[in-house]
């Protein structure tokens, strides 16, 4: 069986220029939805999960009849909006919980808690009230003189039937005042409005705001530090008029895959990045193998034409180039079919990535040689014992 | 090549069959775990025999039984521990847990080390007779000296430079009408500072953890103030974090009547205690307090000095202390401890007290000269010295016993930290938590298993549609590959995560792309014109820099994905590098050896891969 016929001939290099159209279209509609959307308020833009834009996420399972409406009427209980509900999976019985602020209402209830302290013990009496509305669910309360907890804890239950107040293990004279996180909350929200036996927290995860902003830098830093060392790699390896090319191809699947994301509203997330960084090794692992047959072919044929020589060489390679694709994608697609829903965004981003990845080590990586040719003009091997060496191996 | 492919392909037969023995060692454990099961259920059947008897002599025969299985599996045959017997570790994300990662706030453990550097500098120069003020320069940790007499600053600068080499001076700066000298520490002594308080931070964390009783837990540190905490089988977030970002209990209490209670009695009650009560290999301290109920006066209880060993990963007990319940004296009586030198060269503890801690302290050694004091942290005992005198001033001396000067310094160190923990707890700020649930970890297992199933099904069935017999050799190649990957995760004690199943279900579809390089290469020689044995030789030596250029350049990607990634993401990482490896392994070594075994002499006109030339 053969995908290609041995000794095809399909003129790629001549397509260059309109591929090159379509190429810097996609890379360009992708980065402006992936930049613009990121600064103004764009139908499209670029979403992230709640390990980039911090918050906490709530993964639910409810039992088979409860339904959406149910879930967001529990919710809206403790204030939380319609969209902070989000169905996950294909199961129909998963749900996400996401609100943006880590502890969501600390900061209205203690502001609450302070003023009712003042006015049952008199503003006097408090030195100071510790709290970081973003980090903690806890505040601390310091005192002039003993206050006995059970007391307060008494009256501040009037506020929040849920508070709790002990005395502090650090301080002298101080108190601590904390309120049930946002994952307490919903269990006890949903309890009441579905009855304990209907949902299953699956898992959680919290996420502080500047650990967000760090690990978007460190992903974006990541790509370009691998990006950058293929780039010294490829053109210690072949030639520097290679290495461009390369890097463009890679540049381009990542754009694209991004782009894709953008449009579909699916969320960046962690393992998004692993699979984009996948993605440029895949897509390098494709372009290498072309480029390989150039360099052999430039030595076979010294005389030939560039655009020629990388035509063939395209043209050698393309049966492998969808073969492994194909392989490939198969293994991509029964992860994103039966993979389950935590793997299925990461296996779309292959997927996407793969699929851009084929088409760019064929237009984008080798054309661009010989977009580059003016500048970087290829240094033909025409050693003549590499010539020899090469018709003794054949 | 002929010449030697026997040797080559005898030594890649042997490595298979070993890796595969290892893999099903490691993978099932399952020789042990037969025999668990038929002690187990014979275990069970005299449970139902001695239904009716009586307590006593139902625990009797079943420790006997209980004895005798252990005796058999401790003789399991020499050649048993040839084999590994790591397993594979399955990530949070598989088997459920928490994973927290920290932030502790070093800052501030060097700006209240600044505060009372400031302290120690007026100190200093009061020794001098020169009177000054110092404090903190707020939201910095720099310091600034005012000197009362201007013409004593360059004495008191003279002073502070030789009595404390920490500090670079800024030179003088006017404040509030007074001539303040500028000092900051120097940076390799803030490091230190930095350091000191992570390694606390750990120390602290690591002693509640073990106390908690989570199997395996992870404790590591990441960065200059990060540590992450991984806590397998626990789903209840806000219980772990409670624990790990609580205060450290630093306590005094005296050892119980140490003229009835040596060391060596109090040993060997608890042994005693352990052995009649039948207690597991690593009992709780709860149930050896159960066990010892009785047995020790009502007033006291056994506390023990634990360390942690590197070779079994957990704490380990060293030392049983019988000590007070009363508790004489805690951290917050402590204002700062710090490892010094005597005239001879020997490190000790130098410990302040604060004010009310100097006047309990004075009266607890007066009282109890020649007696000993535990000093311990979170319940575990760090060390019982002995009350030497009274000790008045609130400042004491604790001096390590007589071992080597390296050691004693480490030892001092060591106490310091633990002093310190109680003293000032540097601030613990939980960055990231995520938790997993045991019903997740189990369906991301399944889902994980049916998608390898299925992408390895249908990879395999495509290579033999292309590829005919050839196929069938790449896809023994796909098989190898993933046993060695499997084996090499276990091998390196690597965890496999969900990104970690997906990566190796990657490396199935990408492991092929050798081979279809090697085999789209013979088909090319095999069009040329040239012989089967020519063109396979031809194709391997072709396709062999192809294969391990693009296979270098994607192991690169791999090895800044595994710098970067966290937690989930650098067991894909993992995978995906091992997976490169096997796959240029089984490519280029051992479908090669196959050919040329199934080709070697045997005058092969056609060869089946998919073509006819």
């Amino acid at each position: 069986m053969q995908i290609v016929k041995h000794g095809s001939t399909y003129d790629f290099v001549g397509k260059r220029r309109l591929m090159a159209v379509v190429s810097l279209i996609a890379v360009g509609l992708s980065v402006i939805i992936a930049v613009a959307g990121s600064v103004v308020d764009l139908p499209v833009s670029p979403k992230y999960g709640v390990d980039f834009a911090g918050g906490t996420e709530i993964h639910v399972r409810v039992s088979e009849g409860v339904s959406i409406a149910d879930l967001r009427a529990g919710l809206g209980a403790i204030g939380l909006s319609d969209d902070s509900v989000q169905k996950f999976g294909g199961s129909g019985l998963e749900y996400l919980v996401r609100v943006e602020k880590v502890n969501f209402g600390a900061a209205e209830f203690f502001a609450q808690v302070e003023e009712q302290l003042k006015a049952d013990y008199g503003a006097d009496t408090w030195t100071s009230f510790e709290y970081d509305p973003e980090q903690s669910v806890k505040m601390t309360a310091k005192a002039t003189r003993a206050i006995p907890a059970p007391d307060v804890g008494a009256k501040l239950r009037a506020l929040n039937p849920d508070v709790e107040v002990t005395e502090s293990k650090v301080e002298h004279q101080a108190l601590v005042v904390s309120f049930p996180g946002l994952t307490d909350a919903v269990k006890k929200s949903l309890s009441g409005a579905l009855g304990e036996d209907k949902f299953e927290v699956l898992g959680v995860e919290v996420v502080g705001p500047s650990v967000g902003a760090e690990l978007r830098r460190n992903g974006l830093l990541s790509i370009l530090f691998s990006l950058a060392l293929i780039l010294v790699y490829v053109a210690f390896r072949f030639d520097l008029s290679f290495a461009p090319g390369a890097v463009a191809a890679l540049g381009h699947d990542v754009a694209i895959t991004i782009g894709v994301f953008c449009i579909i509203g699916h969320e960046f997330t962690l393992p998004t990045i692993g699979a984009l960084l996948t993605i440029v090794g895949y897509s390098l692992n494709d372009t290498i193998v072309v480029y390989d047959r150039i360099r052999e072919n430039l030595r076979r044929y010294p005389r030939r034409d560039l655009g020629e020589v990388i035509n063939v060489s395209l043209n050698e390679t393309l049966s492998r180039t969808i073969l492994t694709s194909v392989t490939t994608l198969m293994a991509v697609l029964a992860l994103m079919v039966f993979g389950g829903p935590i793997i299925r965004d990461f296996s779309l981003a292959l997927f996407i990535g793969v699929l851009v990845g084929t088409y760019s080590s064929i237009f984008v990586a080798s054309p661009m040689i010989l977009f580059l040719q003016k500048w970087l003009p290829v240094e033909v091997p025409t050693g003549e014992e590499e010539a020899e060496a090469g018709r003794r191996a054949r | 090549m002929d010449g030697n492919w026997w040797f080559k392909f005898g030594m890649t037969a042997l490595f298979g069959v070993v890796a595969a023995a290892w893999l099903v060692w490691t993978l099932g454990g399952w020789a042990t775990e037969d025999e668990h099961k038929l002690w187990d259920s014979r275990l069970a059947q005299l449970e139902a025999a001695f239904e009716n008897a009586d307590e006593a002599s139902k625990a009797a025969a079943e420790k006997t039984l209980t004895d005798h299985k252990q005796k058999e599996l401790d003789q399991a045959p020499g050649w048993a521990g040839f084999f590994p017997q790591d397993k594979i570790s399955l990530g949070l994300d598989l088997q459920g847990g928490i994973d927290l990662e920290l932030e502790v706030d070093i800052r501030k453990a060097v700006e209240a080390a600044a505060d009372r550097y400031s302290g120690t500098i007026v100190d200093i120069l009061d020794e001098e007779k020169i009177d000054a003020e110092g404090k903190r320069v707020a939201g910095t940790a720099d310091i600034m000296i005012a000197v009362e007499k201007a013409e004593e600053e360059d004495a008191a600068r003279a002073a502070v430079l030789d009595q404390l080499g920490i500090f670079i001076f800024h030179g003088v700066e006017v404040r509030d009408g007074k001539r303040w000298l500028m000092y900051s520490f120097q940076e390799q002594f803030a490091d230190q500072l930095r350091a000191t308080a992570l390694q606390q931070a750990v120390e602290t964390i690591r002693n509640r953890i073990d106390k908690f009783g989570v199997t395996e837990p992870v404790i590591l540190t990441k960065g200059a103030d990060r540590i992450t905490v991984q806590l397998p089988g626990l789903d209840d977030p806000q219980r772990a974090i409670d624990l790990v970002g609580r205060t450290a209990q630093l306590e005094f209490r005296m050892l119980h009547d140490e003229s009835n209670w040596s060391d060596a009695k109090v040993r060997t009650v608890v042994e005693r205690a352990v052995k009649d009560a039948g207690l597991p290999d690593n009992y709780s301290d709860e149930q050896l307090a159960r066990a010892l109920k009785g047995k020790i006066p009502e007033d006291s209880e056994v506390l023990w000095k634990k360390e942690f060993d590197d070779l079994e990963m957990r704490q380990v007990r060293i030392e049983p202390y019988l000590v007070n319940t009363k508790v004489d004296l805690t951290g917050e009586f402590i204002d700062y401890a710090q490892v010094a030198t005597d005239q001879f060269n020997a490190p000790y503890v130098r410990m302040e007290l604060n004010a009310d801690g100097a006047r309990i302290f004075a009266n607890l050694s007066g009282e109890n000269v020649g007696k000993r004091m535990a000093i311990i942290l979170d319940e575990n005992v760090n060390s019982a010295p002995v009350f030497r005198e009274k000790i008045g001033g609130g400042v004491a001396s604790i001096e390590l016993g007589g071992t080597d000067s390296m050691e004693a310094r480490k030892d001092a160190e060591d106490l310091v930290v633990v002093l310190r923990a109680g003293a000032l707890p540097a601030p613990i700020e939980i960055l990231h938590n995520r938790t997993v649930g045991q019903t997740l970890g189990d369906d991301s297992v399944k889902a994980g298993k049916t998608a390898a199933l299925l992408a390895l099904v249908l990879v395999l069935i495509f290579m033999v549609v292309y590829y005919r017999s050839s196929g069938l050799i790449a896809n023994l190649a796909v098989v190898l590959n993933i046993v060695f990957i499997l084996a090499m995760l276990a091998g390196f004690g690597a965890t496999l995560t969900l990104p970690g199943i997906a990566g190796i279900i990657l490396t199935i579809g990408m492991a092929v792309d050798a081979n279809v390089i090697i085999f789209e290469r013979i088909r090319e020689e095999l069009f040329a014109g040239k012989s089967v044995r020519a063109s396979i030789a031809a194709g391997y030596d072709k396709a062999t820099w192809t294969i391990l250029d693009a296979n270098i350049t994607t192991f690169i990607t791999g090895a800044v994905l595994y710098s970067y990634g966290s937690g989930p993401i650098k067991g894909f990482a993992v995978t995906l590098m091992v997976g490169i490896i096997t796959s240029v392994f089984t490519a280029l070594v051992v479908t090669r050896l196959i050919f040329d075994y199934l080709t070697h002499g045997r005058g092969i006109r056609n060869l089946s891969i998919g073509v006819k030339a």
